[in-house]
């Protein structure tokens, strides 16, 4: 504990490319990540800055330099991702090298319905530039969960996959139509009202190419010779297929139902880390180009399984003044189509004040 | 378990779809053709090359070539710095037409002329040159679909000119649908052990020169293994990444969610309900479900066509040395390769001469070329993908 894990970073540059694929696998359209153009010409508030002239990047999008799977140890215990506490600093400019460091911070013992007895992993990560001056702060949770003990104990076996009406499916077209994103027009903290609540997003029914398309765009697995070298280091990161007798990661529980029921998750689910992404395009959604998103923390409750429809939603908590910024805290949270809350957080989002320049860069 | 897959409905969508299971008939080849010649919108890609997605279609296509990958190392090359794998650019399906008639990988022959760079920008753009009706064992009536990609740099020089071949077929309830029974390798793990230990016996040229004097006719090059194949692999790996995705689908940067749902409403045939949830989705998915891989008609879950393919790429290139310069490369798609197979590549050098090139005045001279025959072959000894290349090599 404590100590620098070694990594392997993924994307280790902010290129135009790797933010906008990444931010297309999220399903976010704000043109500040995806267009040239649009970067280079947006105002950003009354301080026109040089640096976010360039371009930034989604927030989220660090997840593709670091996962944030920070989950040493405890060979046999499933890893379930179970939420992510982000303090960011300052964007993220277009063509910036980035760096990040892990650690474990700390390690709780836990009881559930799930499995019983569990291990809850507590991981940091720092991102920073090369010169080691800090970019964002990530604080992850990570369960660690008896296999044996979840099939045995069924959470989930009585969950059954949704069938959708034509009206539902209607419905879930509506609200990804009526998408809004606030763009170049300021937010203004005075025009913010507590209790308001934010236009919620849709993400899903999810199917394999949304999750295969983010898991390639943040942090793709490992392959062939590749993959059997990291087996023979961690043995415990395959299991041995039982139709064909050959070694498979786990991350095949993404993609194949049997594999997620050998750990006693219902259906082949998402990675947890694009729910929390999705979260963040409610908000980069709703804040406009002269917000910041200062700190994010989302606690996943339930599974995102492949069918699975999932209602980003937020309200305005609280609004107050601290050093420069103007302030805003929000509570967000998900609800799927079964009217199941699956994840649960809060946010703080420095705003553009009408007496006071831009917040924070 | 026979079921008619009911068409979809959305709000908008560019058709309407009568039947998610057309088949071919005497008419299906003119429209094949329609598209000849016009600029392919499907095709049309910008892609920056950066060291990260370098590294991403290196991890896609199981390369370790420090020629890819470390700065310092590739700086002492003769190219001064990283290059990318020239399968990076240029595989763009192009098969416009014929709503709802499966459409599955065949091959493509490339040419190269410039390498890429970290920083160069490629503009990618395709045309349908031709189409061709063609009869088979497992599908009696199918149309290939024959297109041309050409890949420029910023500065407008010509990167690679590529054909890529794709073969329709009828979906499996279709009448004369795709129709393979299905397969499923068993391994025992002393097999597996087999296959590590030959895994770990392959090697790379590097910064050995492959001297073209030192190269026989008929000469057999090593072989290296893929499998046995996982889903993983297919999906997880790199399919998506910027090349993958180019390679795969030819556009870069597809998206999720909300861009999945314009795909759906654009091309409403090939949006496929699983009948088990009244989900609409791509047919794209039988690459990693079996469901979709059995309507599609094939014998299990499938790879990849542009995946297979550029295991050529990591084969020649580990196996030709820093030195050499890859001028041509072509490979067929002409069975399936499933999860649980393995394919291990191989080549043979088949002749080897000396070419006197065109340059400017003083730049005239000659290149010393070997041609190579490639293949890749599955554990029930099937050809899989025949193969070629054309190779410059360096001399003493």
């Amino acid at each position: 504990m404590g100590v620098w894990l070694r990594r392997e970073p993924h994307n280790t540059q902010a290129t135009r490319p790797a933010m906008a694929r990444w931010a297309k696998s999220i399903g976010d359209r704000n043109p500040l990540w995806l267009d040239d153009e649009y970067a280079s010409t947006a105002s950003h508030g009354s301080i026109p800055s040089t640096a976010l002239r360039a371009g930034v990047a989604p927030p989220c999008w660090l997840y593709s330099v670091d996962d944030t799977l920070v989950a040493p140890k405890l060979p046999g215990l499933h890893a379930i991702y179970v939420g992510t506490h982000w303090q960011f600093q300052r964007w993220v400019r277009l063509g910036e090298q980035i760096e990040a460091r892990a650690r474990l911070l700390q390690v709780q013992e836990k009881e559930g319905r799930f499995c019983g007895h569990m291990v809850l992993q507590v991981g940091e990560v720092l991102y920073t530039d090369p010169q080691g001056q800090p970019i964002a702060r990530a604080v992850s949770k990570v369960l660690r969960t008896s296999r044996q003990g979840a099939i045995e104990r069924g959470k989930y076996a009585h969950w059954a996959k949704y069938q959708y009406s034509q009206e539902e499916l209607s419905a879930i077209e509506d609200t990804y139509d009526a998408e809004e994103i606030q763009g170049a027009t300021p937010r203004y903290w005075e025009a913010v009202e507590v209790g308001e609540k934010l236009p919620s997003i849709v993400r899903g029914p999810l199917t394999s190419e949304d999750v295969s398309q983010f898991i390639c765009a943040t942090r793709p697995a490992r392959g062939f010779k590749d993959f059997m070298r990291y087996r023979h280091r961690h043995p415990e990161a395959a299991f041995r297929d039982p139709e064909t007798g050959m070694w498979e990661s786990w991350e095949a529980s993404m993609l194949r139902d049997d594999v997620a029921q050998m750990f006693g998750l219902p259906f082949a689910h998402d990675s947890g880390i694009d729910r929390v992404s999705w979260v963040s395009n409610l908000i980069t959604n709703w804040m406009g180009d002269d917000g910041f998103l200062k700190e994010l923390s989302v606690d996943l409750l339930l599974p995102n399984v492949y069918g699975d429809a999932t209602w980003c939603r937020g309200q305005i908590k609280g609004k107050n003044r601290h050093d420069r910024d103007a302030l805003i805290e929000l509570d967000v949270w998900c609800d799927n189509q079964r009217g199941q809350r699956t994840a649960t957080g809060w946010a703080i989002v420095a705003l553009p004040s009408q007496n006071k320049p831009s917040p924070a860069l | 378990m026979a079921h008619d897959p009911a068409p979809v409905q959305f709000k908008e969508q560019a058709y309407e779809v009568e039947t998610q299971t057309p088949t071919l008939d005497d008419d299906s080849l003119a429209e094949a053709r329609r598209l000849v010649g016009v600029d392919y919108r499907g095709a049309r890609a910008t892609i920056e090359i950066t060291r990260d997605n370098i590294k991403d279609f290196c991890n896609y296509i199981g390369s370790h070539n420090p020629l890819f990958l470390d700065e310092s190392y590739a700086h002492r090359t003769r190219w001064g710095g990283i290059i990318a794998p020239p399968f990076m650019v240029g595989m763009a399906i192009i098969a416009p037409g014929l709503r709802g008639i499966q459409w599955i990988h065949a091959g493509i022959d490339y040419e190269f002329y410039q390498v890429m760079r970290p920083g160069d920008i490629i503009t990618q753009r395709g045309k349908l040159i031709d189409a061709q009706e063609k009869r088979g064992k497992t599908v009696p009536r199918m149309i290939l679909q024959i297109g041309e990609v050409t890949c420029t740099n910023q500065r407008s020089e010509l990167v690679s000119r590529s054909r890529v071949y794709c073969m329709r077929t009828p979906r499996r309830q279709a009448q004369g649908g795709m129709g393979y029974q299905p397969r499923l390798h068993r391994w025992s793990p002393e097999e597996l052990e087999a296959l590590e230990a030959e895994m770990n016996a392959e090697g790379i040229r590097g910064s050995q020169p492959r001297y073209w004097e030192d190269v026989r006719e008929g000469e057999d090059m090593p072989s290296v293994l893929y499998g046995p194949l996982r889903v993983v692999d297919i999906a997880f790996t790199g399919s998506f990444t910027d090349a993958g995705a180019v390679a795969a689908q030819g556009v870069a940067h597809t998206g999720g969610h909300f861009y999945q749902l314009l795909n759906r409403r654009r091309h409403p045939a090939d949006t496929y309900i699983d009948p088990n949830t009244g989900l609409q989705d791509h047919p794209h998915r039988g690459h990693w479900e079996s469901f979709m891989a059995r309507e599609v008609g094939m014998p299990g879950v499938y790879d990849m066509g542009p995946h297979r393919l550029a295991w050529l790429c990591r084969y020649i290139t580990d196996w030709m040395g820093d030195d050499a310069f890859l001028k041509k490369i072509g490979g067929t798609l002409r069975r399936p390769n499933l999860v649980g197979d393995v394919t291990r590549i191989k080549g043979r050098v088949k002749r080897k001469w000396v070419e006197s090139v065109r340059g400017k005045p003083g730049r005239e001279g000659v290149e010393r070329h070997v041609e190579c025959e490639l293949w890749g072959v599955n554990q029930h000894n099937e050809i899989t993908m025949p193969g070629h290349a054309v190779v410059s090599l360096p001399i003493r």
